[in-house]
């Protein structure tokens, strides 16, 4: 089977898993939402005082929650973006591996959200202490795995600046 | 470069048009014109095969080296 045909097969997979990415994402904002408004009118009728900066932290702690899992659901924009450019028969195009490069980089920016960036404002926003590290394993892997996705998408890249390169001197031999 | 490429001259010799020749060995007639013009990077011994089996001749027949200064 060819590489135009594997991905004409696996691309509706991928953009599915997309859909239901951004589906579950949005769900879980709106749901947690919901929940934290309801647990703010809770407290505002037992007498407490809350803020517009309470309201506000609640809201953006919801959206600093939900950050990973939209870095994350990115890079499967990214790799159906490379899928289709594969159906389309740009296998050789030096494009084709920059997008590699981005599925990389949405797979880093999650680690590096998971591991630093969420723990970290989340203490901020709660106001308790400056600095957080969740060193867990699943970012790790991830993060790992996006760096290595960068390097393979520069090695791609180069291979196929080569490639061109041939196929151009290729093309001036009769 | 000092390769000369004298194909235009053989044609001539075999009474023989470019586009047919281009039809008996199997290459297009831009790619014939740009090897009659010596605008191409190389030719492949596929290619000269064929023109010498075409128009019956010898290699340096198309081909000519002039001592040139660049």
């Amino acid at each position: 089977m060819s590489v135009a045909a594997e991905a004409r097969k696996l691309r509706p997979w991928v953009f599915a898993l997309f859909v239901l990415a951004v589906v579950l994402v949005v769900s879980e904002i709106a749901v947690n939402g919901i929940a934290g408004t309801a647990k703010l009118k809770a407290l505002r009728e037992a007498g407490a005082d809350l803020s517009l900066m309470t309201q506000l932290d609640a809201f953006l702690s919801q959206i600093l929650r939900a950050a990973p899992a939209i870095a994350l659901t990115s890079a499967l924009w990214y790799a159906q973006n490379y899928l289709g450019r594969l159906e389309r028969g740009d296998l050789w195009a030096a494009s084709t591996a920059l997008l590699v490069d981005e599925v990389g980089r949405a797979l880093t920016w999650t680690s590096v959200l998971m591991l630093a960036v969420v723990p970290t404002l989340g203490l901020w926003l709660d106001g308790r202490g400056p600095f957080q590290i969740d060193l867990e394993a699943l970012p790790v892997v991830l993060g790992g795995l996006g760096l290595a996705l960068i390097v393979v998408s520069r090695g791609l890249g180069a291979a196929l600046t080569a490639a061109e390169a041939l196929k151009s001197e290729h093309d001036q031999i009769v | 470069m000092a390769i000369i490429v004298r194909l235009d001259v053989m044609l001539a010799m075999r009474k023989m048009r470019a586009k047919d020749l281009a039809a008996e060995i199997g290459i297009t007639e831009a790619n014939l014109s740009l090897l009659r013009t010596a605008k191409v990077k190389g030719v492949r011994f596929e290619t000269l095969d064929a023109i010498c089996r075409q128009l019956k001749c010898q290699p340096g027949d198309l081909l000519e080296f002039v001592d040139v200064e660049d």
